[in-house]
């Protein structure tokens, strides 16, 4: 062995090692909008290991950047980072297990605020009327003291802690009301809570599928998907895609799954085209004939822990099986599945946000 | 087919061979002394290290603190007090076996034992057996075996240990040992209790340790009694009491509690007729916890495992040095608990075991089989040999099939468990080299292992986390164990060390398994100078990997203990001692954001009489 080559080898990697070490070693650029345009991955890291982040892919898709909430801001994000909700110019940060909210400036991903008041499981976060709702479980083993949390945005000051059904997962605004889907946290739920915007207080309960796990808006018209409950739960249940009038709360079409060990996930809109994903396969749906109309399956992944679907493209974030170590980041092509191109990205990636 | 071949076998030594009236007191006293005759008798090619019981006494109550100081096995602790489980020769903690008085008492839920809900000080001895040839103790023996025993004597002495110490974090612990004997019967007695409040400053935070609180209570009695001449009862038993807040990491905040019970009860019926040694074998194995996500509500979940155990071990000695066991067993298991109905399991087993001294040479060879409903038992069997090339060296060669079971938890939990699994099997061999001189000992062994069918929670494609047996993992390295002692003047000085270089290939990813070091080092020593004992522990243990991908890796640690003994009066033997731990004041970590104490201090009191 040539010694000069390993000496080489050794400074290589010493140095590279030391710059994905040290914080401090490679500043970042002072430009103005580091962040204008490009995808958010939110990698929620290990459970009780502190080291949720980050990853920035830039519009051109080119590189990938780890950490950026830590580099820009030298402290770490949190523990299990949960989700993002894009807000105007903010990025507001749901940290799960910290119990915190982290509010950056979208652009340039600077601290803007930590909330870390009034929560308890924090999951998702929404805008409506200059305020922020975060719906929390509360004690995971507690069902009756779940809650959605209201937050001022102009100070982020607590406003106040809505109490609603057990297991509020993800929350959307629409026509000046928030809607929360009860997933059920540690158990199963089956509702979707309206929360007046105005008076703060659940205004209706509306009955959906077991275990709604995504909702989209239509115009005047709220899809609710509900995955189903699972084989392990006393009756494995189907699928259903209720279709909600939000001027009156009520339901106004179910569609049910034909098998009960069908569960579907990550509904999403594209146009006129409405996508859902049953496992790791996507499906491609006929609004009126409520028929598959294309499928494909992703193969890379190890599981759609993130999914997205935006501009012709499939984003879907997968950890690694074991749940340690790097995830990835793939893009697909929406029309015929194929693989685009893909990113390693940071621990156990579970959200893709676009700032656009 | 294969129960029913040794059914057939047994039945038909049992008439053929006569019972020749022959007494042999020399192999009676081991049969006798012993709880687990087996560890003794059956371990040639391969090396068995014994913790005596002055060495147990030396250290903290908790058997992951005895350990992580005296062998090559890295433990991997949720901080101190908390959970923590062994990596023998790089294998999971599940494949460690941990045998109480001859049983299995591994988890029925988890598969393996928490060391640090192990109070050391009721038992007499702790031996230590790396690698696979201990197939006779069934399921986890993949990595190797850790046993816990008992003994007894029939010398009529009647001796007392009180010891209790205080020390740095409101650490009190107290316990007595007492054994009583006449010819006829032997009986003794242990009762160790440790509580802490454990609430240790995490070093270079402002923050400190928070309900990491523990406290442990463990009862042992055994009980010989000679009931003629040649029949011998014996019955141990084993309670054990902990409670537990289970401390958070360095991010998460925690205000979790842990209880849990376990029961152990053992009665053996020893007969020697001729030369047919006779063991009938009943056991009751009880294990409960209850864990609360938060210690102040009332909400809990828990599991409770029942295991009864009947055992016949029917022995038999051709002519001095050859030796053949028949062992047939059988395993009924009852479990239930949040996640787990009405888990049970029935596990029939068939043993034979063949012993040949021939002076120089030694081997051995063991097979076992277990019949059971719910996944397919593969054969185990284990073979080894020793030369004794000269005085002053031993070769050992070892090689075997192991396995380890499903547990309940993989089985049975509500949301995923799958009874399709299989056991994940292990083959393996080793050969060891022992050197000795007077004062000098040194043990070095090579073992290469490929374990298959690996069990492992994955989500499947509906984001369902399942146990699968998926992958295969090759562990190969190297361990040294030595001993020296020299006499400086009159003062004797002992000097030991370890150390385990291990090497846990994942074979699909090339990469090594993570949280197991590739080097683990301990040096320990002691120094008596008339009254006065010093003595020095020390560990090194290697960066561990915490991610599949090898991308993320935890910082090597090391520490150093240090401490002194002074025996102050005579009668009764009275003694105090007193010993800094982690004396430099390492910051390390054993699991990822699991922050280990840093300096602190305890004493203990110790009369005998």
């Amino acid at each position: 062995m040539n010694y000069k080559h390993l000496f080489l080898l050794f400074f290589t990697v010493f140095l590279f090692n030391s710059c994905e070490d040290d914080t401090d070693c490679c500043p970042m650029p002072e430009e103005e909008a580091e962040f204008e345009s490009g995808i958010f991955v939110l990698n929620e890291g290990n459970f009780g290991s502190g080291n949720a982040s980050v990853s920035f892919l830039d519009n051109d898709m080119q590189q990938m950047q780890s950490s950026i909430f830590m580099n820009t801001n030298e402290t770490g994000l949190g523990d299990t980072a949960q989700s993002i909700k894009l807000y105007e110019e903010f990025a507001i940060i749901v940290v799960n297990v910290s119990n915190k909210i982290e509010v950056v400036d979208r652009y340039t991903f600077e601290s803007r605020a930590t909330i870390d008041v009034e929560l308890m499981n924090p999951r998702y976060a929404e805008v409506v009327n200059d305020k922020i709702y975060v719906s929390n479980w509360g004690d995971g083993m507690d069902p009756d003291d779940d809650f959605v949390a209201v937050f001022d945005l102009s100070d982020f000051s607590f406003i106040k802690s809505i109490s609603v059904a057990e297991g509020p997962e993800k929350v959307l605004a629409a026509n000046g009301k928030l809607f929360v889907a009860h997933k059920g946290g540690f158990s199963f739920n089956n509702i979707v809570s309206v929360i007046n915007t105005e008076s703060n207080g659940v205004e209706a309960e509306i009955e959906v599928g077991d275990l709604p796990n995504s909702m989209v808006i239509e115009g005047n018209n709220l899809w609710v998907l509900a995955g189903g409950k699972p084989s392990y739960a006393e009756t494995e249940t189907a699928g259903k895609l209720s279709n909600i009038n939000i001027s009156n709360n009520q339901v106004e079409e179910e569609f049910d799954f034909p098998d009960s060990s069908l569960h579907p996930n990550n509904l999403s809109l594209e146009g006129s085209d409405v996508y859902l994903t049953i496992g790791k396969t996507v499906y491609n749906y006929n609004m009126t004939t409520m028929q598959p109309a294309s499928e494909y399956k992703l193969d890379e992944p190890a599981l759609l822990y993130g999914f997205e679907i935006h501009d012709g493209r499939i984003y879907v974030a997968s950890p690694n099986a074991d749940f340690t170590g790097d995830g990835m980041l793939y893009i697909y092509n929406l029309s015929n599945g194929s693989l685009t191109t893909q990113f390693s990205v940071g621990i156990n990636p579970n959200g893709i946000y676009f700032n656009d | 087919m294969n129960g029913n071949l040794y059914h057939l076998i047994l039945i038909f030594f049992c008439a053929c061979f006569s019972m020749a009236a022959q007494n042999d007191s020399i192999n009676w006293l081991e049969e006798v002394r012993l709880s687990d005759v087996k560890l003794k008798q059956n371990s040639e090619g391969q090396f068995v290290r014994e913790l005596e019981d002055s060495l147990i006494q030396q250290n903290e109550p908790l058997l992951t603190s005895l350990l992580k100081f005296n062998s090559p096995f890295f433990f991997r602790e949720n901080g101190y007090g908390m959970v923590s489980s062994a990596s023998v020769r790089g294998t999971s903690a599940a494949q460690t076996a941990v045998v109480w008085n001859g049983i299995n008492i591994n988890s029925q839920f988890t598969g393996q034992t928490d060391f640090n809900t192990i109070n050391t000080r009721v038992f007499d001895n702790i031996s230590l057996r790396p690698g696979g040839g201990s197939v006779v103790y069934g399921s986890g023996a993949i990595g190797g075996t850790i046993h816990l025993n008992n003994d007894f004597s029939f010398d009529g002495e009647l001796k007392n240990a009180v010891r209790t110490g205080y020390g740095s974090f409101e650490t009190y612990q107290a316990a007595y040992n007492g054994s009583f004997s006449n010819e006829k019967t032997s009986l003794n007695i242990g009762v160790s209790g440790i509580s802490s409040e454990n609430d240790y400053k995490y070093q270079g935070t402002d923050k400190q340790n928070e309900n990491g609180d523990f406290y442990n209570v463990s009862l042992s009695a055994s009980l010989a009694r000679w009931l003629d001449d040649t029949n011998i009862l014996k019955f141990y038993s084993n309670y054990y009491q902990g409670g537990r807040g289970f401390s958070g990491t360095l991010n998460l905040p925690s205000n979790s509690k842990y209880e849990d019970r376990n029961l152990r009860n053992l009665l053996e019926w020893k007969s020697f007729f001729g030369d047919f040694t006779s063991s009938l074998k009943l056991a009751f194995l009880k294990e409960e916890f209850k864990y609360f996500e938060n210690r102040d509500s009332e909400n809990f979940s828990f599991g409770e495992a029942e295991t009864g155990i009947i055992k016949y071990d029917l022995g038999y000695e051709f002519s001095a040095g050859m030796k053949l066991n028949f062992i047939a067993d059988y395993n009924n298991i009852n479990g239930e608990g949040s996640g787990i109905e009405n888990a049970q399991r029935n596990i029939g087993g068939f043993s034979a075991l063949w012993n040949h001294d021939l002076g120089k040479l030694n081997y051995e060879l063991s097979l076992r089989q277990e019949i059971t409903e719910i996944y397919n038992s593969p054969l185990l069997f284990s073979a080894g040999g020793n030369y004794y090339f000269s005085e002053n060296y031993l070769l050992r060669i070892n090689t075997s099939r192991n396995f380890r079971i499903p547990t309940f938890n993989d089985l049975f939990w509500q949301s995923g468990g799958n009874k399709e699994l299989d056991p994940e099997t292990s083959l393996q061999g080793e050969i060891g080299n022992e050197i000795s001189f007077q004062n000098f000992q040194i043990n070095l062994t090579a073992y290469f292992m490929d374990i298959d069918n690996l069990i492992r929670w994955i989500p499947g494609e509906d984001g369902m986390w399942r146990p699968v047996n998926t992958s295969n993992v090759h562990n190969y390295g190297l361990e040294v164990i030595a001993d020296w002692s020299k006499n400086i003047g009159e003062n004797p000085l002992r000097l030991s060390g370890n150390y385990a270089f291990t090497k846990s290939i994942d074979q699909e990813t090339g990469k090594q398994l993570i949280y197991t070091p590739q080097h683990k080092i301990t040096f320990s020593g002691a120094y008596e100078i008339n009254r006065l004992v010093f003595s020095i522990q020390s560990i090194y243990n290697g960066s561990i990997y915490t991610s599949s991908d090898n991308n993320y890796e935890l910082n090597s640690y090391k520490l150093v203990n240090l401490g002194a003994e002074y025996a102050f009066a005579k009668s009764p033997e009275t003694s105090l001692r007193f010993q800094i731990h982690n004396i430099f004041n390492e910051e390390y970590q054993s699991l990822p954001s699991r922050i280990m104490p840093g300096r602190s201090f305890n004493t203990l009191l110790i009369i005998n009489f």
